[in-house]
């Protein structure tokens, strides 16, 4: 199977995103999407989710690609919009009508016989991120990740300067930074098998871009 | 609506651009079109497609509906295409005769064979052509009663629609005459058209097209493009006529001018499209493959310089092209001047599909962006 990027596109907000789907991806299904250059990726310091709405948006007008698809972060905590209403009124202006993102991931058929595909992390229902989506894949087995958990919350009383909305990712990547070799990108903390790359909502992950990109 | 919400909508809606002179067209059994669809036409419309989507025949139908007043329709087009050949009798040897069969959807001539095509806009525009038997009652020559001829409806007063019959040979060639009658047609008509194709204008062309506006603001406006592609250009002159005629260009700094032929082909490419811009005035320009000869470096330009030209000369534009650098060129002008970019469309036609697909610049840019391809 070889996808093509001027047919199968899936759009995402950051380069740690893309990276985490490409090695997902390479591990799970066999398929080198870094290399065709599937995933096109915008830039989270300078508006990623919108970013991924235009491309979509644009799919949607020029009606070129007929594999197409984003994922990005629902948020919806403190006091972050709830980025799957925003999506929605994008997909009903296009005549995809979705009421609620099914867990299982949103795929749709487009009036011209496009399929077009929505993964609102972590799991298409609840609030949260990339992050959310990635605590699944810590091993469970792997004792500081509790330490890690209260290291951040006592660096925060001692006046670490991460927001309150970052705090998981700031678990995270404390977390990783105590692996070795340390301070993995995510992508890459996947590939080094720190981070497993099967949890269950993973897989229903994995199992949404099966159906998006591949299945007939 | 009652009446003083209507003046109120006069009040706080700014001036209303009028309606373009085309803003849709319908397409029925023309070329390699059985039915196409084409809606939201701008100023400036760029058609792109794949090879064999028809993109130059959709110029031609603009062409030929936009010429509704014209008796040569499609003619220029069919002997452009080498779909005539010279008369081989009679005494003129230039005459021309058109195998009208392509015209018409399989290439077939067979009774009640038809094309139509419809425009919408400021006024209903609409052109037909039609295979039928000559009645048996028809005065020979040049009909032959049980031939074919080629009717065309013509809308007359008070709906009632006048047909005409042109009758076709033995062989459904239809006499044309010599091409000098007919390819300069539409400069002629009101309003006038223009139609480009990739071939260079002959010079003798172009000083008869510089005559129009030699001395006037719009000889200023024709210098200022060709400076997009070189800056250097101080003035053009243009003297003789037929064989004789020459164009000679004036370089900053230089003691005499140099022919035009030996400034390279962007510069002729401007200097035509500009003429006929200016020459198209109130009308209609179509150009097959804009961005024939021209760097992509000069895109950007090129581009802010014929919407700006189609505003000033009120032309409606509707150009073809396979090229990228077009595409980017406009993503670049709506960054830098969305004011203008309001004013281009581009239509993508697919082999098959009978609707176009229609995107305005804001989506173009938002493609080029993420590396989308849109053509």
């Amino acid at each position: 199977m070889i996808l093509d990027k001027n047919y199968h596109r899936l759009f995402v907000e950051g380069q740690s995103d893309a990276a985490v789907v490409n090695k997902l991806v390479l591990r799970r299904l066999g398929l080198d999407l870094a290399q065709n250059r599937i995933v096109s990726t915008g830039d989270r310091d300078e508006g990623g989710f919108e970013w991924v709405r235009g491309q979509l948006e644009a799919a949607l007008v020029t009606k070129k690609l007929v594999r197409f698809g984003a994922v990005v972060d629902r948020d919806a905590v403190s006091g972050k919009p709830d980025r799957w209403l925003s999506m929605r009124s994008l997909l009903s202006s296009h005549d995809v009508d979705i009421d609620a993102p099914p867990a299982a991931g949103m795929l749709a058929t487009t009036a011209w016989g496009a399929r077009i595909g929505l993964w609102v992390m972590p799991d298409n229902v609840s609030a949260g991120d990339l992050e959310t989506f990635l605590e699944s894949l810590v091993p469970t087995e792997s004792r500081d990740w509790a330490w890690a958990g209260e290291a951040t919350t006592r660096a925060k009383t001692e006046g670490a300067e991460f927001r309150d909305v970052h705090a998981r990712k700031a678990r995270l990547n404390t977390w990783l930074a105590w692996r070795d070799p340390p301070g993995n990108p995510y992508g890459t903390a996947i590939e080094a098998t720190q981070l497993r790359d099967s949890s269950p909502v993973v897989d229903t992950f994995v199992d949404w871009f099966k159906r998006l990109f591949i299945d007939p | 609506m009652n009446s003083g919400f209507a003046r109120r909508l006069r009040t706080t809606i700014p001036r209303m651009p009028r309606s373009l002179p085309i803003s849709g067209l319908e397409i029925r059994n023309f070329r390699c079109f059985e039915r196409l669809r084409v809606d939201g036409l701008t100023r400036v419309n760029l058609i792109v497609g794949t090879n064999n989507s028809g993109k130059t025949a959709l110029l031609e139908a603009i062409e030929a509906v936009v010429s509704d007043m014209s008796p040569f329709i499609l003619y220029r087009a069919s002997v452009e295409r080498g779909e005539s050949h010279v008369r081989s009798w009679g005494s003129a040897g230039e005459d021309h005769e058109i195998n009208v069969r392509h015209w018409f959807h399989g290439h077939t001539l067979a009774e009640g064979t038809s094309f139509s095509v419809r425009a919408t806009g400021e006024r209903e525009r609409f052109v037909s052509r039609t295979i039928e038997r000559v009645p048996s009652d028809a005065p020979a020559p040049p009909f032959v009663p049980g031939g074919f001829q080629i009717t065309l409806e013509r809308p007359g007063m008070r709906k009632n629609t006048v047909t005409a019959g042109l009758p076709l040979l033995p062989d459904g060639s239809l006499g044309a005459g010599p091409p000098s009658t007919f390819t300069g047609f539409g400069a002629l008509l009101h309003p006038p058209v223009g139609f480009m194709t990739t071939q260079r204008l002959p010079v003798a062309e172009l000083t008869r097209l510089w005559a129009g506006i030699v001395l006037t603001p719009r000889e200023d406006s024709t210098i200022a493009a060709l400076r997009l592609v070189e800056p250097t250009i101080e003035r053009v002159a243009m003297s003789g006529s037929g064989d004789a005629a020459s164009v000679q260009v004036l370089l900053r700094g230089a003691s005499s001018p140099v022919p035009l032929g030996t400034l390279g082909e962007g510069v002729s490419r401007i200097l035509a499209i500009a003429l006929q811009l200016a020459s198209s005035q109130g009308g209609f320009l179509l150009i097959d493959e804009i961005e024939s000869g021209l760097h992509w470096s000069v895109m950007p330009k090129f581009w802010r310089f014929l919407v700006q030209a189609a505003r000033e000369f009120d032309v409606q534009l509707f150009a073809t092209t396979h090229s990228k650098d077009c595409i980017e060129a406009i993503a670049r002008l709506h960054r830098e001047d969305p004011g203008l970019t309001a004013d281009i469309t581009v239509h993508r036609i697919e082999a098959g599909k009978t609707d176009s697909v229609r995107i305005d610049a804001r989506v173009i840019e938002l493609a080029i962006d993420g590396e989308q391809e849109v053509r």
